[in-house]
């Protein structure tokens, strides 16, 4: 005893960074590593210093100068010119396109309004003119794109919408149909995000997807075995469905497009009308669930994400068998949650996943979940809180409320890019019932979510059905190994 | 096709294209690569050895140096499944150099340097083998338990505040609140001081 030293805790901060660069000198701690690739530091840096850290990397000895700086400074002036060349071409050809896109569906549109509107016609020119006035800035700097200056996306605006103000149908087809009309700068900033929604899938992010193992529930009665499967977290955030929705437009799939629109003219069936004109396209939202977006809108999405994966797990893996991705069954989503991957908000209302009456699933899944709530409920946050609000019939005041509170939990809104932590929040402080599929059948089922009554579930269901979509229905995806040859590594 | 890499002025590493792509570049010794390491990862290294471990500018250049250089002269050796691997790699050959300084910069802190006498080999040279017989005093041992039965985001936040990291910045990582983590913070120092001295009075 007397030879033991204790610890102060005045003295627990330099051990512990001892402790950490001892511990990660050995065995890295891959999420301590991207803590710290993900911060911002404060710190000047010397452009000498940079220079000169780059030179001794390549390999080249000091002030040797002339000639060879001269020549290397030639070469990649030289190309850098070619790569602008180029580059102008590509975004030209992407401008093309675009605009030829636009320009089907508008004119589509427009041919279908004439009967009620001519005026209409004028409107697509003003989403054109904007595309190529953001062309033109791009052309002239290519290189200068970074998250912080990524133009946002071209709203449309009220003063646009002015020369329509005595066409109220018309008004409300043109919201109707989605006015999502992304800029160059856009095109380019959507096609970096794929890449980390694709890197992440492949990857099997924990903070967004979650292996399910294989098991068997009691389902509807009856024993019913489910096949091992990867689940996303969260609900599709309004990001991931923009960069889908760009993906139509630079590939001019028309048709897509439109069955894919997100239909914020909805929200104004519930007297919301900021967040119709917000919701979707203000980029505050982006990492909020995707709303008003049919069955139809869902599994083009879930096609889309799997032909991409897909296609670079092939690049990856050229053996590799593809994967399928779909919306998740009601049995996949009752058994998730019943292994506790997923969660529950509990509002001491209609429980659309479980309810015993209906036979939906036997008793000691019940008791299951009530034990995880039960020991959840010393953790209960405000973030739980907010899970637990239903907005359905809330005032649109009360619902932009609820969303702040969203953001002040995280603190500012950043608006860059996809952020799991953001995601969480926001999908509890936004969260919405689910597109889902009923197993054997295959008819669309709206599961999840948490209602004050099995009446005011059924009352959104009926409106959802009416309109096909709703501001309180999204959707989730999952990811299937049908591999069976390597069914004993059913996540890839 | 990626776009070119002189965009990267303010890298972001969180949404840049594959893993794959950078380290293949690396092992052809592509000159743009090594440019893309650096302002991807370098630069945040320099950032963190100035303000988070308090090094000097000459001394935080030079480890970045170290770090790199280790990095593409040994990574045809090995492949990584993602990014994450490959940033882990990387972490790890940079917190080596960094221990290594901080061994020759003796007396910075008592636990530090009784922690590292230990190891006298180079940093980038050390195997796993060699780190698993590494000795940390009976105190130090007893943090590291304590710590290891903590959850994920408590260690975190006494990771990452030990380092000077905001609370703001940490709340990111833990989903809570920026302004409760003080108080989880206090606590679970508090805690973790108790645990450790109980352990150190058992001699476990």
């Amino acid at each position: 005893m007397k030879n033991k030293k204790f610890v102060e805790e005045k003295d627990v901060d330099e051990m512990l960074k001892s402790l950490f660069i001892e511990e990660n000198s050995v065995s890295p701690d891959e999420n301590a590593a991207r803590f710290v690739f993900d911060q911002e530091y404060d710190v000047k840096v010397n452009s000498k210093k940079e220079k000169e850290l780059l030179r001794r990397l390549n390999g080249k000895p000091n002030g040797s100068g002339g000639f060879w700086t001269y020549l290397i400074i030639t070469i990649a002036l030289i190309t850098a010119g070619i790569g602008i060349v180029f580059y102008n071409k590509h975004l030209t050809s992407i401008n093309k396109k675009s605009q030829e896109h636009f320009n089907k569906i508008y004119k589509n549109e427009n041919t279908n309004l004439s009967e009620n509107a001519s005026t209409v016609t004028s409107q697509p020119s003003l989403h054109f003119q904007k595309i190529k006035d953001s062309a033109s800035i791009q052309l002239q700097t290519p290189f200068a794109i970074s998250r912080t200056n990524v133009k946002p996306l071209n709203n449309f605006s009220a003063d646009n919408f002015s020369v329509y103000s005595s066409q109220p149908d018309a008004d409300e087809r043109l919201f109707a149909l989605n006015l999502f009309a992304p800029s160059e700068q856009d095109f380019i900033f959507y096609s970096m995000v794929k890449s980390k929604m694709l890197e992440k899938l492949l990857n099997i992010d924990k903070a967004l997807y979650t292996a399910v193992e294989e098991g068997e529930i009691q389902y509807r009665g009856n024993p019913l075995a489910v096949d091992p499967f990867v689940m996303r977290n969260q609900a599709i955030t309004n990001l991931e469905y923009k960069v889908f929705l760009s993906d139509l437009i630079k590939n001019i799939k028309n048709e897509d497009f439109k069955k894919a629109s997100v239909r914020s003219v909805l929200w104004k069936n519930y007297d919301d009308n900021t967040l119709a004109d917000s919701y979707f396209l203000d980029e505050k939202y982006n990492d909020f669930p995707v709303v008003n977006i049919g069955r139809e809108g869902a599994l083009l999405f879930c096609s889309w994400l799997e032909g991409e994966t897909n296609q670079l797990l092939q690049r990856i893996h050229p053996k590799a068998q593809p994967l399928k991705i779909r919306l998740p069954y009601d049995s996949e989503w009752i058994f998730a949650t019943r292994r506790g991957y997923s969660q529950l908000p509990d509002c001491g209302g209609y429980k659309t996943i479980y309810d015993i009456r209906e036979g939906i699933v036997d008793i000691n899944f019940i008791k299951r979940i009530e034990l995880i709530k039960r020991r959840g409920n010393s953790k209960v946050t405000e973030l739980d809180q907010l899970f637990a609000s239903n907005r359905y019939g809330m005032e649109e005041e009360k619902i932009l409320k609820l969303f702040e509170q969203g953001f002040a939990y995280k603190g500012k809104p950043i608006t860059d890019s996809l952020y799991p932590n953001r995601m969480d929040v926001f999908s509890k402080a936004a969260h919405v019932s689910e597109i889902n599929q009923e197993q054997g059948t295959g008819k669309t089922v709206i599961i999840g979510s948490c209602w004050n009554s099995k009446e005011e579930y059924l009352k959104m269901v009926s409106e959802f059905n009416k309109e096909t979509a709703s501001p309180f229905v999204g959707f989730r995806v999952v990811i299937i190994n049908d591999n069976k040859a390597s069914y004993k590594n059913p996540f890839w | 096709m990626y776009l070119a890499f002189d965009i990267w002025n303010e890298p972001d590493i969180s949404c840049l294209p594959y893993m794959f792509d950078i380290a293949a570049k690396i092992k052809e010794k592509d000159a743009d690569a090594i440019a893309l390491l650096y302002s991807r990862y370098g630069k945040k290294l320099y950032g963190y050895s100035v303000s988070k471990w308090k090094l000097s500018e000459d001394d935080s250049w030079e480890i970045v140096y170290k770090t790199l250089y280790k990095v593409i002269k040994v990574i045809d050796e090995y492949t990584f499944e993602n990014e994450n691997k490959f940033v882990g790699f990387l972490f790890k050959i940079f917190i080596n150099y960094l221990r290594n300084h901080y061994r020759d910069a003796k007396g910075r802190t008592l636990e530090t340097v009784e922690l590292l006498q230990a190891h006298e080999k180079l940093a980038g040279d050390r195997n796993e083998k060699e780190d698993t017989a590494a000795k940390l005093s009976p105190m130090m041992k007893c943090l590291q338990k304590v710590l290891h039965v903590m959850e994920d985001w408590q260690r975190i936040i006494l990771l990452m505040r030990a380092q000077d990291y905001s609370y703001e910045d940490i709340a990111k990582y833990v989903s809570r609140p920026a302004g409760q983590l003080k108080v989880y913070h206090m606590r679970l120092k508090k805690i973790v001081t108790e645990k450790t001295n109980d352990c150190i009075n058992k001699g476990e």
